[in-house]
């Protein structure tokens, strides 16, 4: 169990940069998952904390000891590789044992040790198989279990789930949280899956393009995104193009109509925004009472259903702000959920008001240029 | 499903079966003719005598001190060049992927397929004009002061053999392991590391044994190679060699030691022991091959 601090890590590969400025702490026995797309740089962060490639830049310290210079064998780190990286000449058991037999403890403790994992894994019955003679899942427990065999100070994952099958996947997920929060081991996950981030994290680290986009509790990065990418990034997001009204009273402007709006006290009068909507905050109303609805409204044509489970996800086209269409401010399209059960009320081609409830929205500054132009001439979109 | 259904879908199977036979007519004829009734015919000649009577006599002919020393000399030529070839190709194709230059094991590999390639009587022929009494090296390396043949060494000898055997042994194990050594996946080593281990534990524990069935396996293929090899031998020792592929040739086309049926018995001699090679090769092959199974 261990601090872990990442201080101004940079690293470049030729002329691409994989990290740059990277600083995070990682308290004692948290889990913080790195999320975000392909080529981001989380896994080369893992790697450079693990001692396996080395920093332009920075440095890593554990427990206030730096241990950039130390080669990956004297980190006292575990690593749990994307494709298991179990050894095939080995069986489960003696894969799990091979850090206990380079450390060259006695050989009755490393039975027992084994022993306790394997039962932890719940791997007994596959001990003498070999990895090829495992499922995907088994596997990867196997490597977990080598992973921690050695109490390693900070645990490791590098898209750990990546490999295996969704049920097994989701199995695993539960497995890893409920280990690491049984171990109080201090863990790093890298992964590019949102729901996994969300799920088992403490908290997440959204990167993209070798930078940290934000930092924060997997309730707070999905509920008040701070950043454009961030909010389209993690879960389903409405983006609807807004001017900041009022900065001092906190509102927005759309199609001649004012609203409150949070996040809108941030950036200054007349800026163009971007109103962030989940598709499940969104509210259905009927459409005889939109006309007298006092939070603001939208008004499309469901064009397509997607079952979700307990949810469907409407996409709704020819979207316009209020009751009636006003003028030309027509949205691509907008995500809405509303439950399996009642989706029957509005079949495709049927036409669906919905209000943004108060407090559930949240006003971010447009990303681009190009993007604050488009407030005044084009469309919102739904990032599903 | 009704019976009708039932032939009308069974009908196509059969043709698609009969396909499959077709296309592998041409390779059964191709094993019936050129492997088994070879075979066959070899046993049968082992067991007549040059008057053309049946007897097992010949038998105790390859047993005999004569006939044990072409075995120990292909036995020790082909181990030799074996070890040389495997244990250098081994570092050659090491060496080749971990320069990290697509270029350099691209020539690496064109090189080894032709040198793998270039052997019988040119080869032979190559030699002698290098390594020769007269050779280009022999003669530029007399004028650096190093006398080779004045120092024991021979062209037409067994070193002298094993030296020229090398040239395609060595290339050819490259070729050999060169798959075995890309599949060694750089997740292994790390993991290793990770678990506190140092090159030499990663090395005994991880890679020499994932590694070892396919170098012995490649090696063998080696020791087969050589065992079998005639040309290149004849054409460097005119046949006054005692190895098991000239001692075969002396006996099938020699005047005076004409004797086709001590020529079989040598010939399923030598048979044997590539069968073994081989057999070995494809047990250890498949073996690793589970093992690199994800």
């Amino acid at each position: 169990m261990a601090r872990l601090e990442l201080h101004g890590i940079s690293k470049r590969f030729g002329d691409q940069v994989a990290v740059a400025g990277f600083d995070l702490s990682v308290e004692d026995g948290e889990l913080v998952t790195f999320l975000g797309p392909s080529g981001c740089g989380k896994t080369t962060t893992l790697r450079i904390t693990a001692g396996f490639e080395t920093p332009d830049t920075g440095s890593v310290v554990v427990d206030g000891s730096e241990v950039t210079g130390l080669p990956p064998n004297r980190r006292g780190m575990g690593m749990v590789f994307q494709g298991y990286a179990l050894f095939p000449n080995m069986t489960a058991r003696d894969n799990v044992e091979f850090g206990l037999a380079v450390r060259r403890r006695p050989p009755a403790e490393r039975r027992r040790r084994v022993d306790e994992l394997l039962g932890l894994f719940h791997l007994e019955h596959v001990a003498g198989h070999y990895p090829h003679q495992m499922s995907g899942g088994q596997q990867q427990r196997v490597a977990l279990a080598r992973a921690i065999a050695v109490e390693p100070s900070v645990l490791l994952l590098d898209e750990p789930l990546s490999a295996v099958d969704a049920k097994v996947r989701e199995e695993l997920r539960t497995e890893i949280r409920r280990m690491q929060g049984q171990l109080g081991i201090t863990t790093i996950l890298v992964t590019h899956d949102q729901a996994e981030a969300l799920s088992i994290s403490d908290r997440v680290v959204v990167m993209n393009s070798g930078v940290i986009e934000e930092v924060g509790t997997p309730a707070r990065i999905y509920a008040e995104p701070r950043s454009a990418f961030t909010a389209g990034f993690i879960g389903a997001m409405n983006e609807l193009p807004v001017r900041v009204a009022s900065r001092r009273e906190g509102l927005v402007e759309r199609a001649g109509r004012r609203f409150a709006a949070p996040g809108a006290t941030e950036l200054p009068d007349g800026a163009a925004a971007l109103l962030l909507v989940r598709p499940e905050s969104l509210e259905p109303i009927e459409a005889a009472a939109a006309a007298s609805e006092e939070r603001p409204v939208l008004r499309g044509r469901v064009d397509v259903q997607t079952f979700l489970g307990a949810t469907m996800r409407l996409f709704l086209g020819g979207v316009v702000w209020g009751a009636a269409a006003e003028g030309d401010h027509e949205i691509e399209q907008l995500a809405v959920d509303v439950p399996s059960s009642a989706a029957g009320r509005w079949p495709v081609g049927t036409e669906l008001s919905v209000a943004i409830p108060v407090g559930s929205s949240r006003v971010i500054a447009a990303r681009t240029a190009a993007e604050a132009a488009a407030v005044t001439r084009r469309p919102g979109s739904a990032r599903t | 499903m009704n019976a009708t259904t039932r032939s009308a879908q069974r009908a196509p199977t059969r043709r698609r079966g009969a396909l499959v036979w077709l296309a592998l007519l041409p390779f059964g004829l191709a094993i019936l003719l050129f492997l088994l009734l070879p075979t066959l015919s070899l046993v049968w000649g082992s067991f007549h005598l040059r008057d053309g009577s049946f007897s097992p006599a010949n038998y105790t002919f390859l047993l005999s001190p004569d006939q044990i020393r072409p075995f120990q000399n292909s036995v020790l030529l082909s181990a030799s060049t074996m070890l040389v070839g495997g244990i250098c190709g081994l570092v050659i194709g090491q060496a080749l992927l971990s320069s990290g230059s697509l270029l350099v094991r691209e020539l690496g590999v064109t090189f080894s397929s032709v040198a793998a390639n270039f052997a019988g009587v040119p080869l032979a022929f190559a030699f002698i004009a290098t390594l020769g009494v007269a050779g280009l090296v022999t003669r530029f390396l007399a004028g650096l002061g190093i006398d080779l043949y004045g120092a024991g060494f021979t062209l037409y000898s067994m070193v002298g053999l094993a030296t020229v055997y090398a040239y395609f042994q060595l290339p050819l194990m490259v070729l050999l392991i060169l798959p075995a050594l890309q599949a060694m996946r750089r997740e292994w080593r790390e993991a290793a590391e990770n678990l506190g281990a140092g090159r030499w534990y990663y090395l005994r524990r991880v890679a020499i044994p994932i590694l070892l069935p396919s170098v012995i396996a490649s090696m063998l293929l080696l020791f087969a190679n050589a065992f079998g090899a005639y040309a290149t031998a004849y054409a460097l020792t005119t046949g006054f060699l005692a190895i098991v592929p000239i001692e075969i040739s002396n006996v099938i086309s020699g005047d005076v030691n004409f004797d086709p049926g001590q020529g079989d018995v040598l010939a399923i001699g030598l048979a044997f022991i590539m069968a073994i090679c081989v057999v070995g090769q494809v047990w250890l092959q498949r073996r690793t091959s589970r093992w690199m199974q994800r």
